[in-house]
């Protein structure tokens, strides 16, 4: 086993690669609440870099992951009985080097030391063990990353939900401050003698925006479909008024389903319930977005934001730019979301320098990262 | 260890199960002073985490519940507004100085305290809980992060109010939305997911009397494997506590199939969780 000290600093360094941000105030404070305790389980130690450390509940899969990664000695020195812990524990009281009976001892100084170099070896070699979630592009995460990665990438939606619930709570407060209700606070003084009990405000209404979102759920966009139908799920909870729909060469609402699964079963859910494939049952973006105007476009009125999530790759079928126009024309915002670095925007099939001139913003998402920026961007 | 098992015991007699990560954050609370966040589902004893505590330390406990749209007034301080006019009328044709009448009005007698300013001014150390802090606003969590750094509060008519004594302060959080970087790293962070079986278990037999160990693993053991099913409101310890209660009450010592598919409703909310449970376990 080796120093504790180190090991603990390598195990930081991990979690911030991966995107969990530490403060040194935590670190310290870890360092104080390892001391203070005595570890008598390991579920003693975990919960004390557990709660010191981390403070957000959707990176708690890969918070574990990586802790399982470097205190494996606990599992495999699997201590059977108390007694055998706490032997552990003694050893590593000794290795902190903090207060404890022998710490001053030359020979566990040196062996610190030594330990130290050598764990920072450790750290430059495992540097880029651990990639950060937000930042792995789609394209990427569908083709090589790993089983593990996109799952925890997944538990991360939930984390965007947040962030866009924290944004929608600041706006909404600076909206809300009504005015005071000169008539209403006369009036109701008229029972106490001209005494005015009750001040009154007056409430102002917001007027909520209605979504419409359109996802493309083609094999190009299989990644990304799965992130931008997670998204939807989300928005569906934050305006009441959400509609959602998925297309590949014909568009179906998708609205009830997205209502009554859980975000991990919707792409399934959406492929097999929703009609999506047409005759052809290629992408043909064309085709699609007539396909919705004419089912849907009555409700689109001036409270609309129209939100597509997709490629534009359209396969060399035709793009029906006018309907987009047309659309953009009947609502209040179109805000295109593609999963495609820049310097592919127009090359081969893409055809989303076309639809920009219809968009009143187009994001690049390549990844959780910007897809979570460009979602905050608008709400 | 001794402190982490002493928690865990006192803790139990204050009508609370503690496992040992959830005593080491108590332990560790009580020694850096520190407030707790706790999250975690619905229903898996979050603000009853706090209570015990209260409990277990003799404390008083002040509970701000919070909910979208709370201000100050309400969860501080508020002049009593009402009482500050009829004074006024009271007082009206007596001649009196107006400045003096001001300084009447706005003293303490007048003044009404909320959970916030109670808990720091009462006479003996307290227990704060705030729940479910997510609800409420930026503004509102700005003015909570610096009363939990200072612990004090200026009233512009009164002056500074500095705390007697520190409370002890939990937060807890459904997580709804993502809270400031620097309230969290105020806070040690505490999270409660479902137990593992046999903490489940004992959580159940302290909680309901007279309920059989047999029952009690039945219970928890049919509980865990519902879990494992993807439903859209998974049944949390207080379902599982119902549950036995109408089963005590019922009258049944052991849970057949059967038995289970007539009671469902008692621990699932949404009729499509419970039409995919009775599938399953009628193809059991
Ligand atoms: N560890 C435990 N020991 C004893 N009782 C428990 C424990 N955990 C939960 N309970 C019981 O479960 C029930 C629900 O707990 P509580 O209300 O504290 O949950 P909560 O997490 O605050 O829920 P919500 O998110 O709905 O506010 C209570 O009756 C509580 O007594
Ligand atoms: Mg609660």
């Amino acid at each position: 086993m080796n120093a504790i000290t180190g090991q603990i600093q390598n195990f930081i360094e991990d979690l911030r690669g991966a995107g969990i941000s530490v403060s040194p105030g935590s670190v310290e404070e870890c360092y104080r609440s390892l001391i203070l305790t005595e570890w008598s389980s390991e579920a003693v130690f975990y919960t004390i870099l557990f709660c010191t450390l981390l403070k957000e509940s959707a990176f708690i899969a890969i918070f574990q992951e990586i802790y399982n990664r470097h205190f494996h000695y606990f599992k495999i020195n699997q201590p059977e009985s108390e007694e055998e812990f706490r032997r552990l524990n003694a050893i590593n009281f000794n290795i902190i080097g903090f207060g404890q009976a022998n710490s001053g001892k030359k020979s566990d100084q040196e062996g610190q030391k030594n330990n130290n170099h050598q764990s920072y070896q450790r750290q430059v070699d495992s540097k880029n063990h651990y990639k950060d979630l937000f930042a792995l592009d789609f394209y990427t995460a569908t083709y090589s990353a790993s089983v593990e990665d996109i799952r925890k990438m997944e538990q991360l939606i939930p984390l965007l939900g947040k962030r866009m619930a924290s944004k929608m709570i600041i706006k909404k407060r600076r909206h809300q401050t009504g005015n005071f209700d000169f008539r209403r606070t006369i009036r109701s003084s008229m029972s106490t003698g001209g005494v005015p009990m009750e001040i009154l405000v007056r409430k102002k209404v917001r007027e909520k925006p209605v979504i419409f979102a359109l996802c493309d759920v083609s094999w190009s966009c299989l990644h990304f479909s799965y992130f931008s139908l997670s998204l939807v799920y989300l928005l569906e909870k934050f305006y009441r008024q959400a509609r959602s729909f998925a297309f590949i060469d014909e568009t179906d609402e998708i609205t009830s389903i997205i209502k009554r699964e859980s975000h991990s079963h919707l792409r399934p859910k959406v492929l097999t319930e929703a009609n999506v494939c047409g005759n052809s049952g290629y992408t043909n973006y064309g085709q699609s977005l007539s396909s919705f105007y004419n089912q849907y476009g009555k409700d689109l009125s001036h409270k609309s934001y129209v939100l597509i999530f997709g490629d534009a790759r359209t396969n060399w079928f035709g793009t029906n730019p006018y309907v987009l126009k047309d659309i953009q024309r009947r609502v209040k915002r179109v805000y295109w979301f593609n999963p495609e670095p820049k310097d592919e925007w127009g090359s081969g099939d893409s055809e989303i320098l076309i639809y920009k001139k219809y968009c009143t913003r187009v994001f690049e998402c390549c990844n959780l990262g910007q897809l979570a920026q460009a979602i905050s961007d608008i709400v | 260890m001794e402190e982490i098992k002493m928690i865990k015991e006192k803790m139990y007699r204050a009508g609370y199960i503690c496992d040992d990560g959830s005593a080491t954050v108590l332990f560790l609370a009580e020694q850096l002073h520190k407030p707790i966040l706790v999250e975690g589902p619905a229903g898996v004893g979050k603000t009853s985490i706090a209570q015990a505590f209260a409990r277990m330390k003799e404390l008083p406990l002040i509970r701000l519940q919070c909910y979208e749209g709370i201000d100050e007034p309400r969860a501080l301080y508020e002049w009593n507004y009402k009482k500050q006019l009829l004074h006024i009328q009271a007082v009206a044709n007596q001649n009196l100085d107006v400045s003096e009448v001001e300084k009447e009005i706005f003293s303490e007698s007048f003044l009404l305290s909320r959970p916030l300013l109670q808990a720091i001014t009462s006479a003996e150390r307290a227990c704060l809980l705030i729940d479910e802090i997510d609800k409420v606003d930026f503004e509102f969590e700005a003015m909570l992060l610096e009363l939990l750094s200072e612990f004090q509060v200026t009233l512009p008519e009164l002056g500074t109010v500095q705390a007697r004594h520190i409370p002890f302060v939990f937060l807890t959080s459904n997580a709804t939305r993502e809270l400031s970087e620097a309230l969290k790293r105020r806070c040690l962070y505490l999270y409660l997911d479902f137990p593992r079986a046999e903490i489940e278990k004992m959580i159940l037999e302290l909680r309901v009397p007279h309920l059989s160990h047999k029952l009690s693993g039945k219970l928890v053991e049919t509980l865990h494997q519902i879990r494992q099913m993807n439903l859209r409101k998974q049944p949390s310890i207080a379902e599982g506590i119902d549950w036995a209660f109408s089963l005590l009450a019922m009258g049944k010592e052991d849970i057949s199939t059967d038995v289970i598919m007539e009671t469902l409703n008692v621990i699932l909310k949404y009729h499509e969780d419970i039409n995919q449970v009775r599938t399953s376990f009628a193809k059991a």
